[in-house]
């Protein structure tokens, strides 16, 4: 099943492949670590804004569970918190400062090391990978590949008529960066800053200890939610459950 | 009858729990697509079969963590869907290992 079988120094196998997995896998280790001492700290906003987080929170939790409630107690909680009163009922008419996210200094900061620390490396030992390796095979990939990979692949290589299947160290590269992040969930478990296609998600500004863009609107929301949640009571023939078994 | 009917009422889900069963399966999903990839390497599985042979582990993945749930996949997960994420990672890993293997083993 081996087409063209070309035979490559076998010292390729032990002086570049090895060596760049190796490489690749202990700077993952190394940023995620970095991101850890760099990083500044659970933020956690001022008072104001862990106040509106947590009764939004709390509102969504008796959303979701208030069927296990009974029915008074449901109504009294709903009432409390959409009444005239409410704590909703107040964050919703409040004209709140809208806080611009991108001018907070710390989530900036925050944003720039994470953005800085994942990108400089890929970039620096890619930079070094094709300064030293190149110019020869590495590797091949055991399925094949259409013509147009082959630009992107033989980086340093100029022969045209070469099956696209053999790649050069550059892209042996890049498929471990890519095939290393399930490795290092396993290793650093889960929230590991080495994730590099997860560390480009959170690049948007916000997420769950820091500052809500527009609080007006999320309180509305959630009262508007509230408003129209019905009480179901989960548990009515919980008796008869119990008395079948 | 009132058994069927009460089966529709919610259901309490515990979250850590659940966190922690969809821990276990993603890290199982990397171990065994990372050896599938490496025995397709080791085997010389090229092209077409190489990549029928990861749906194969998919599969067997997916037997053997019902194996796990004793066939009772409810008690454990609010859902089957908690069975399309992570997908593509394990793909990735497939690869890595499978290149890997490969040229390790048939390049010499």
């Amino acid at each position: 099943m081996i087409r063209d079988a070309i035979t490559l120094d076998p010292q390729i196998r032990y002086w570049v492949i090895a060596p760049i997995l190796i490489i690749t896998f202990l700077f993952g280790l190394i940023r995620h670590y970095l991101m850890i001492i760099l990083k500044n700290g659970p933020s956690q906003g001022s008072l104001e804004s862990v106040k509106t987080m947590q009764t939004l929170r709390r509102s969504a939790l008796l959303r979701e569970n208030g069927h296990f409630l009974p029915a008074n107690s449901f109504e009294i909680r709903k009432r409390h918190l959409i009444g005239e009163q409410g704590a909703l009922t107040i964050g919703k008419d409040t004209e709140g400062a809208v806080k611009n996210p991108m001018q907070d200094p710390s989530m900036m900061g925050d944003q720039l090391k994470g953005q800085m620390t994942n990108m400089l490396p890929m970039i620096v030992i890619g930079g070094w990978v094709s300064y030293a390796f190149s110019g020869f095979l590495a590797a091949r990939v055991p399925f094949p590949l259409t013509l147009r990979f082959k630009q992107l692949m033989q980086r340093g290589i100029e022969l045209s008529s070469l099956d696209a299947s053999w790649i050069s160290s550059m892209s042996w590269y890049f498929i471990g960066a890519f095939g290393m992040r399930g490795v290092y969930e396993l290793v650093l478990g889960e929230d590991n800053q080495a994730d590099q296609a997860r560390a480009m998600q959170q690049q948007m500004p916000g997420g769950v200890g820091g500052q809500i863009q527009d609080e007006q609107k999320a309180y509305k929301a959630e009262w508007e939610a509230l408003k129209i949640t019905n009480y179901k009571n989960a548990l009515e023939n919980v008796e008869k459950m119990l008395l079948q078994t | 009858m009132e058994s069927s009917e009460s089966k529709k009422s919610a259901r309490f889900i515990s979250q850590p729990a659940l966190r922690k069963n969809l821990l276990i399966n993603q890290h199982s999903m990397t171990m065994t697509t990372g050896l599938a990839g490496a025995t397709a390497g080791i085997i010389g599985l090229t092209g077409l079969s190489g990549f029928a042979f990861f749906f194969v582990a998919g599969f067997v993945l997916i037997a053997l963590l019902q194996m796990k749930a004793g066939f009772n996949w409810e008690k454990f997960f609010p859902s089957y869907k908690v069975l399309m994420g992570g997908w593509v990672t394990a793909f990735k890993t497939y690869i890595l290992f499978w290149t890997f293997l490969y040229g390790m083993i048939h390049i010499y």
